[in-house]
């Protein structure tokens, strides 16, 4: 437990940093799209000779400026922000080994910016050939901070065979392209694309909603008409692209997904099917509402309508957001780091991996947040433990001490809090709600033990520690789950495992 | 026990050096704008009581039509430091951070929301749309301001705490705000020092943007913007001297005898100050001088980077009973990085080219502060 927890009560840090990136992941999208479609348009508005579509783009093209310029900004930094907050040690490993890989992106990333307002502030002042030429550098720029920020985030599901074979070595450096350049990379960047395209139609379906149909009739029906085309690349060519996708991410993820699907007969679908299927569902239903309301009767499609169909985007693209996170778990770094900050693979000197080093040297001991009184209450406490002296928790339950309750709560804080909270969001009170002190002890051995016919080696990384570490934590559990009260008799292990997943 | 992390095991993809220098350049850049957003805030604010006389209305147009670029150029040139700080001094900063938790966060929404309020404002700036109520237009004032200097003390409260890890174990266990204005002595010298500087900046602008082609009284406009730096200035130089007497003894009197780097490093701060000083005053006398305003501006940029300078060789100082930055096992990647620069040098050249894509654009017929504004 290198850094100190960022406890946030009930939602949890990953619904923290969800909540922004869910936004940020929609509209970052839209950027790209978007930088497309606006010189797509003025192009060909411009051969075409249609002053009445160059009068109409000037407003997209402002309302783009603002909601990409200033949220689409502001949140990007603000991803940054909360995953240095609530995963510090991921953040470090991605960014020492990427950081030249950010620094490209930021440099395409300004010139975005830049182009995004020139391209707006100087519609109808400079030749249109030259604005045409500020439009096409935006969409070039913006496309390659996608082409950029692909590697880093596909890299975190497959970091692939190369930079894994070094990995912890010291020598990652030395593996940055292979790194970037991952077993998921390609597919991610057309699906991205394709997501990015869908948007922008998406959106412009909401600037065009705003022109009066009876005034402007003829120039609503072309925009909505041909906006609407551009949701069909995506609807078409993103399936094929997901299995290509799903062919790349190795089985131990992908079986999730797999599990979901074959058991949806008996309605135990996965987390990650499950919100797989909103995707699917939502998609197929904007696709629905935008060719039935928008593009067949286009001069009464209204505001309201265009509203909704941006909420059915954002569960869109809210839940595939989700269903990567998803199906990258128990990692936050494929086969290399958990989620909760623990390396699988062997760091330094010895060569062995956090996993057994926190196992045979105990993973507080090497906490930094804890003070001296509490470590020799520890001390004392494994004494007595390794003295062979009985302790019979159930009996200690209201008298455990409040060290060994503290050494509980680290071991919460470091291992669980990354995905759990205590009360609300995958809250383990209602998870142990039904197990009594004596489940809560099982149910940490089979997380300690992580065998590979586990039920929670899917999705939750081991549990390290050492004998002492761990019964603190199940103290610590049991008195959060019932407060010394007793609990009723415990649910059937696999029955807790689906309910978890 | 000592409270601080472990380095990252990967350690750094390119030399010490590159990376200061990196982090010092683009966190100079960030400095330039974000100065003017912090000290445009509080000058719009003043502005605003003054529009009925033309000129004063015209450079208040000008000026809350620059702000939202110039904010939305800031947070950009942002990420730069963000990211080589991290890489650098990751193990400090990531502590800091989670020891603020919320309030680090809270950051970004209180960003957000000034940067739609400015909007707001812009929107309702206009002759003819004008709020109805004064009081709501002077709030809308206020609170972007206010935002912005919080902000500050915030970033401020950061880099107090990276400085200071003796204090972090109190400031986690028990209350942030206490501890830190416990320690009061060396927050509050920072971070004024950090905001009267940026009013002082921030005025240079004005001073730029008082002398736009098609201003009204362009002397009257560019010298309420020199004479806001000068005085600025002054006043920072007074905190200067009780910012420097927060720092320890021992290393006061080493700045003092300029036996070190850090002694150097403050001696050309010190040195650009002056010539800078000297020149903000003439620009006060003939603020449309137009070599004038590019020597003082030049100075000023270069003060601001010798700034940066000193207070990272400061934090490398104060840090290293923890931790010097020769502890990093260097791992180059040459590729990314010569990719990177060849990238940059090709990002100025299209920003240089988009300059002068905009100045064909505003050297046509038409009123520019209206276009932009609109």
């Amino acid at each position: 437990m290198n850094y100190p927890a960022w406890d946030v009560p009930h939602i949890g840090s990953g619904w923290v940093i969800g909540s922004i990136a869910i936004f940020h992941v929609m509209i970052s999208h839209f950027a790209v799209g978007g930088g497309l479609y606006l010189p797509m348009a003025e192009s060909r508005a411009l051969k075409k000779g249609r002053k009445d579509w160059l009068e109409f783009l000037p407003n997209h093209a402002k309302f783009f400026l603002i909601l990409t310029g200033v949220y689409g900004a502001v949140s990007g930094v603000g991803i940054w922000f909360a995953i240095g907050l609530a995963s510090p040690e991921g953040t470090s490993t991605l960014i020492h080994n990427f950081v030249f890989g950010w620094a490209i992106e930021w440099v395409f990333f300004i010139i975005e910016l830049s182009t995004a307002a020139v391209y707006y502030y100087t519609w109808n002042r400079i030749p249109e050939r030259l604005h045409l030429k500020v439009g096409w550098l935006y969409a070039g720029a913006s496309f390659f901070t996608l082409f950029i920020i692909n590697g880093i985030l596909t890299f975190m599901l497959t970091p692939g065979a190369a930079w894994l074979e070094v990995a912890g070595s010291g020598q990652e450096a030395s593996r940055f392209f292979q790194a970037f350049f991952n077993p998921t990379y390609w597919p991610s960047l057309f699906l991205r694309t394709l997501v990015c395209v869908s948007l922008a139609g998406l959106w412009a379906l909401v600037t065009a909603s705003r022109l009066d149909g009876n005034k402007q009739g003829a120039l609503k029906t072309e925009v909505i008409r041909w906006s609407f085309g551009w949701l069909l690349p995506a609807f078409f060519l993103m399936p094929i692209c997901f299995l290509w996708y799903l062919y790349q991410v190795p089985e131990s993820q992908s079986q999730l997904l797999g599990l979901g699907i074959s058991t949806i007969g008996s309605g135990t679908f996965t987390q990650v099917t499950r919100t797989a299927l909103i995707t699917v569902m939502t998609s197929a239903t904007i696709l629905c509402i935008a060719y039935f309301v928008a593009y067949r009767n286009p001069r009464e499609f209204g505001f309201g309508y265009a509203v909704c169909l941006l909420v059915l985007g954002l569960a869109a693209t809210g839940s595939t957001e989700k269903a990567r996170e998803m199906l990258r778990k128990p990692y936050v770094v494929g086969e290399h780091m958990y989620s909760n900050g623990i390396r699988k693979t062997p760091v330094g000197e010895p060569h062995i991996s956090e996993v057994e080093k926190f196992n045979s040297e105990g993973y507080l001991t090497q906490s930094l947040w804890a003070t001296e009184e509490e470590r020799v209450a520890w001390a004392e406490f494994d004494h007595a433990w390794n003295g062979g002296v009985q302790l019979a928790s159930e009996t200690l339950g209201p008298q455990v001490a409040p060290e060994t309750l503290r050494r509980g709560e680290l071991m919460f804080q470091g291992q669980c809090l990354a995905c759990h909270t205590r009360d609300a969001y995958r809250s383990m009170k209602n998870f142990l709600r039904d197990r009594d002190l004596t489940s809560i002890r099982n149910m940490l051995g089979m997380l300690h033990d992580y065998k590979e016919d586990s039920p929670y080696r899917a999705f939750m990384p081991p549990l390290v520690g050492t004998e002492t570490e761990r019964e603190a934590l199940a103290l610590y559990l049991n008195e959060m789950a019932h407060g010394g009260e007793q609990a009723q008799p415990a649910e059937p292990v696999h029955q807790v495992a689906r309910t978890n997943n | 026990m000592d409270l601080i992390p472990s380095p990252d095991s990967l350690g750094l993809p390119a030399p010490v050096w590159l990376l200061l220098l990196l982090h010092d350049v683009t966190q100079t850049i960030h400095f330039l704008f974000m100065n003017f957003v912090l000290g445009g805030s509080w000058f719009l604010l003043w502005l605003h009581f003054g529009r009925k006389v033309d000129w004063k209305e015209q450079l208040y147009q000008r000026c809350l039509s620059v702000l939202p670029v110039a904010l939305s150029m800031a947070i950009t040139f942002g990420i730069g430091p963000l990211l080589f700080v991290q890489v650098l001094y990751g193990q400090f900063f990531y502590t800091a951070n989670i020891i603020m938790g919320h309030f680090w966060l809270g950051l970004l929404l209180i960003l957000v929301i000034a940067f739609y309020l400015i909007y707001v404002l812009k929107a309702k700036s206009g002759s003819d749309d004008r709020f109805s109520s004064p009081i709501l237009r002077l709030t809308l004032h206020l609170a972007i301001a206010l935002s912005f200097t919080f902000i500050a003390l915030l970033h401020t409260a950061n880099a107090v705490l990276v400085l200071t890890p003796e204090i972090w174990e109190e400031a986690y266990t028990g209350s942030l705000w206490g501890t830190l204005l416990s320690r009061s002595e060396f927050l509050i010298p920072r971070y004024l020092h950090n905001v009267v500087g940026a009013i002082g900046i921030g005025g240079l602008w004005i001073v730029w943007i008082g002398n736009y082609r098609g201003s009204l009284n362009a002397s009257d406009q560019a010298r309420s913007g020199a004479v806001m730096s000068l005085v600025a200035t002054f006043i920072q130089m007074i905190l200067g001297f009780w910012y420097l007497a927060a720092l320890p003894t021992d290393l006061v009197k080493s700045l003092m005898r300029f036996d070190s780097t850090l002694g150097w490093h403050f001696a050309s701060s010190i040195l650009v100050a002056m010539p800078f000083t000297v020149c903000l005053f003439a620009l006060t006398v003939i603020p449309c001088h137009r070599l004038l305003r590019w020597i003082t501006s030049g100075l000023g940029a270069l003060l601001v980077f010798a700034m940066v300078v000193f207070s990272e060789k400061l934090r490398e100082v104060l840090l290293e009973n923890y931790f010097t930055l020769a502890e990093w096992k260097v791992d180059t990647q040459w590729g990314p990085i010569l990719i990177f620069l060849g990238l940059f040098v090709f990002g100025l050249v299209v920003l240089a080219w988009i300059a002068w894509a905009l100045w064909k654009g505003f050297g046509q017929p038409g009123d520019p502060s209206e276009e932009i504004s609109s």
